[in-house]
């Protein structure tokens, strides 16, 4: 049995929701926040081996999550993977832009989520 | 919270009813987004609530639908415990703070109040339950900042689904569920409240719930429970809900099913409760009650009605 712990962080509960319940099934610890502000305090408890963070949120989206996760010493290792529509839907803006050239994500998936593709990057990340 | 939303209403006769003038129809088809979606079919008149942006209701709603101000406050995640529920009888009575409807999603469980009353109605939940650590502010709008606005309310969700068959999660069906359909008056709403603690405490577990309140302080709940979930010696519903109510407006239906599916972006785009419940309508699925909340769908049909259900949908919804 897997014992990583992996929290979702999406401003879409019924999203949070399944793909919580996907990863519950593959036997991993869940924990959840609905915007920015709530998974960064999240994370100064148990730290989490990987992320799965959605980029446009309320209060602080998730470029900047991810940037303060990985430019903390703290939490620089946990592994995040980001949602994003934004590449297939917009092409110019500043999210986009933010995207190719700073963002320090391990991996993306694109919405809407393929939960498959997404377990198989979670594995792929945990060794699970 | 939500920010303003135009509350539209709606009651059928179902006896002249001609499916065409069901307002989720002509919302869709004027391309308008239904944001929230309550709709009870199981008595006459029909009832059917939606919320939609202010700006699109008058072009929308004919002199035949009520209109208001009106906001969304979500509880989430429910987790499918009754305990939710009792919350918001519990402090919304308590407090007398009027609401108009309310339904429920995988996860969330919404309320349609007035849109001055959304703080009110926040902060009295917020009494009833342990928020975690570092939650988002009880204040009405999204904060999102500007680039995250835009999106959310354009390309991301309009241009980008623009669907031959509309891509889903997957279609979750539960059968042998027990519906149970309660008439109450607004002043019993407290006395409700404890019923469904009681339900809770039996670790009873629900698959969908709405509630709809109408003229003169009388409304209805209907909550469809998982017998599966629970506790083996716990006391029937009646038992619970007999202090608190007369039994002559408990209805009970046995074996009802529900058919749940949830898809991306579901809550921003328009159409989705058209195609889905004329699905079924045109597969002669009769429609009891239904609720699209965030980006789910739930729809309750009659004992042995979910497979047949599945079918249709399929003709129009993608399953992976």
């Amino acid at each position: 049995m897997s014992e990583k712990f992996i929290m979702v962080v999406d401003d879409d509960p019924d999203l949070v929701e399944a793909v919580s319940m996907k990863l519950e099934s593959k036997q991993f610890r869940v924990a959840k926040a609905y915007d920015g502000e709530e998974a960064m305090e999240k994370l100064k408890g148990e730290k989490p081996d990987l992320v799965i963070l959605d980029v446009m949120m309320p209060r602080k989206n998730g470029w900047v999550v991810c940037d303060e996760i990985k430019n903390n010493d703290a939490t620089k290792n946990i592994v995040v993977v980001m949602l994003t529509a934004v590449g297939d839907a917009v092409q110019s803006t500043s999210y986009t832009h933010h995207d190719g050239k700073t963002t320090l994500a391990d991996d993306y998936v694109p919405k809407p989520i393929d939960m498959d593709k997404l377990m198989e990057i979670v594995d792929d990340h945990l060794g699970a | 919270m939500s920010g303003r939303f135009a509350r539209l209403y709606q009651e059928v006769d179902a006896s002249v009813n001609q499916e065409s003038v069901y307002l989720y129809r002509k919302l869709a088809a004027d391309r308008i987004n239904i944001v929230f979606l309550s709709l009870d079919f199981l008595r006459n008149p029909r009832q059917i609530t939606c919320m939609v942006a202010p700006g699109a209701a008058p072009a929308a709603a004919g002199q035949d639908h009520d209109q208001g101000a009106a906001g969304l406050v979500s509880l989430f995640p429910h987790r499918f415990d009754p305990a939710a529920m009792a919350v918001v009888f519990a402090a919304l009575g308590q407090r007398q703070i009027p609401w108009y409807a309310m339904a429920s999603s995988g996860s969330m469980l919404t309320v349609v109040t007035d849109y001055a009353g959304q703080q009110q109605a926040a902060e009295a939940l917020a009494e009833y339950i342990q928020l975690p650590p570092g939650h988002g502010p009880l204040r009405v709008q999204q904060d999102y900042d500007d680039i995250a606005r835009r999106l959310k309310s354009a390309p991301e969700t309009v241009a980008q689904y623009v669907e031959a068959r509309i891509r889903t999660y997957g279609i979750a069906v539960k059968t042998g569920l027990k519906l149970c359909r309660i008439d109450f008056h607004s002043h019993e709403q407290v006395l409700l409240g404890r019923a469904l603690e009681g339900l809770a405490a039996d670790k009873a577990g629900f698959a969908y719930i709405s509630a709809n309140r109408a003229a003169e302080g009388q409304g209805h709940l209907a909550v469809a429970l998982d017998p599966g979930q629970t506790l083996a010696d716990a006391p029937d519903i009646t038992a619970h809900l007999a202090p608190a109510l007369c039994s002559s407006r408990l209805e009970i239906r046995e074996n009802v099913e529900m058919l749940c599916f949830h898809g991306p972006h579901f809550g921003d785009r328009y159409g989705i409760a058209d195609k889905a419940l004329g699905c079924l309508i045109n597969a002669g699925i009769p429609v009891w009650l239904a609720g699209c909340v965030g980006a789910t769908v739930s729809i309750i049909v009659p004992p042995g009605m979910a497979g047949p259900g599945v079918e249709a949908l399929s003709t129009t919804f993608d399953r992976p």
